[in-house]
């Protein structure tokens, strides 16, 4: 009898438990669908590494794409604004502003099967419970790291629709790494197209696309040999960075959430190798065969490291 | 010198740093207050409530009240400020158990598998790699140095990794907020 009662249990709790799961990934969908679908303005803040930050984010989205902007609420101004896959970032000098063209559509289009189970590999996702963000009903989801080489994350979703309200990373001691979240939001309410339109009067616009090198493959000979279980590389090329002046070699590795960037060039100047961080944003450098390796990543600093370390040249 | 501090505390400084920023922690009052805030400032944004401030001035206290031969001391100590170095007592425990955490990581922190080969396959084979005994830890290699920030990762680079990370995907405009240029004076605490 106590037998079948056990059964019983197992029965009864696995059930949910796959269901819970497949709920978690559904909303992780919904949140997604609701950034770049709804039309919303907001305040919101962002804590990390015992700093607060304002921001002002808007959003809209109508027959001509995506617009938004990002504004810094604190301090110098800062803005950034994202026109389809324009990404215009305005520099604390008050003077320039650098486009970006991003190359990442391809990689991560709005929907998410491909990495949902990428990111089965290395999170358990669940749904948590319900909590209310900025005067709304949210759910929450959680994504709990299936090792040390990722933070756990959890999300607050508004219930109704879906639009992500708070997000934060956690480490495995249950200390919170960073945290945005709305303290004021409207959503679905009419938006203003100036209201998201850039304004560049009086400032240089440095472009790095126009009468430079397109794209190319990464220098022969460099590898990266110890890549954590659960990323997979999903991009690779010699590329102009932002603002850039010269080409470099740009590796991309993700978990389906998490991404580490590796950038491999020619040491322009002095190189300052070392480790830091902002937030969950941690960025390892040294130097390898005359060349700067720079690891950055939303990701614990035992991960860069690891990629860090194992970049190697070969000539042959 | 409060980056220390706060490397201190995420356990990212190394022995010999830990010891040095502990040694000028015993001077210096203002980075015992600095670590203290710190403290509050985290249990706060944790909501696990003021725990950490009163745990030291409790711990003073109750040392204090030791009825042990340390009552031989307690009158040249007061004059030297006993309270501070109890506190400096509260730290360099604390120290010790995260230099026993870092000791744990850097055990484990061994390459594992999933190699992703970027360019060539062969070079990544033939590549020395660390293989760790059961009785002999790996010697433990350099701990990187703790830099800047803003010096480490450019603005370039921030943009560069950000419109390939997930979080854009998923969040949209404010996963950009961890990228956002950050004016000088923007970046004292």
């Amino acid at each position: 009898m106590k037998r079948f009662a056990c059964a019983l249990v197992l029965v009864v709790c696995s059930g949910p438990i796959w269901a819970t799961d497949m709920d978690a990934f559904g909303w992780l969908q919904k949140i997604t669908n609701a950034t770049h679908r709804l039309n919303y303005t907001g305040t919101f803040v962002y804590q990390r590494d015992n700093r607060v930050e304002t921001s002002r984010i808007t959003h809209l989205m109508d027959e001509t794409g995506e617009h938004a902007k990002l504004e810094a609420m604190d301090g110098t101004l800062r803005e950034m604004y994202r026109v389809n896959d324009d990404v215009l970032c305005f520099m604390p000098d008050n003077k320039t502003v650098v486009l970006d063209k991003s190359r990442a559509k391809k990689i991560f289009p709005v929907t998410l099967p491909d990495q949902i189970s990428t990111l089965k590999e290395s999170y358990v996702a669940k749904l948590g419970g319900q909590s209310r963000v900025a005067g709304r009903d949210t759910q929450i989801v959680v994504l709990e790291p299936k090792d040390r080489y990722r933070y756990g994350h959890r999300f607050w979703a508004d219930t109704k629709t879906g639009l992500l309200l708070r997000a934060g990373v956690w480490r495995e001691n249950e200390e919170m790494v960073d945290r945005f979240s709305f303290s004021q939001v409207a959503i679905g309410t009419p938006i203003d197209k100036a209201a998201v339109k850039p304004n560049l009067a009086g400032r240089k616009l440095i472009r790095n696309e126009e009468g430079k090198s397109a794209d190319s493959d990464i220098d022969p000979g460099w590898s990266v040999g110890a890549v954590p279980p659960g990323f997979k590389q999903i991009s690779a090329m010699k590329r102009m960075l932002p603002g850039g002046k010269a080409p470099v070699n740009h590796i991309v590795f993700s978990d389906g959430l998490a991404a580490v960037s590796v950038f491999i060039e020619t040491t322009a100047g002095k190189v300052e190798p070392g480790l830091s961080h902002r937030g969950a944003l941690h960025v390892y450098t040294r130097t390898v065969a005359d060349h700067e390796v720079k690891v950055l990543g939303e990701v614990p600093a035992v991960t860069v490291r690891q990629i860090g370390d194992s970049v190697t040249y070969s000539s042959r | 010198m409060t980056s220390d501090i706060s490397a201190l505390m995420d356990g990212e400084l190394d022995p010999e740093e830990a010891k040095h920023v502990l040694g000028d922690m015993k001077q210096d009052a203002g980075l015992r207050d600095a670590w203290a805030a710190y403290h509050l400032i985290g249990d706060s944004l944790r909501k696990t409530g003021p725990l950490s401030t009163d745990l030291s001035a409790g711990f003073a206290r109750r040392l204090a009240a030791e009825p042990t031969v340390l009552a031989l001391h307690r009158t040249s100590a007061r004059q030297k400020g006993f309270p501070s170095l109890a506190l400096a007592a509260s730290v360099a425990a604390f120290g010790f158990v995260g230099l026993l955490a870092w000791q744990v990581v850097k055990i484990n922190s061994v390459p594992t598998g999933a190699s992703a080969m970027v360019a060539s396959a062969t070079d990544a084979r033939t590549a020395p790699r660390v293989h760790l005994g059961a009785a002999q830890p790996k010697p433990a290699p350099q701990e990187p140095a703790a830099v800047k920030f803003s010096t480490a990762a450019g603005n370039s680079y921030l943009l560069a990794h950000q419109e390939f990370s997930p979080t854009y995907a998923m969040a949209g405009m404010p996963a950009y907020v961890r990228t956002v240029p950050e004016g000088e004076q923007d970046n004292g605490r």
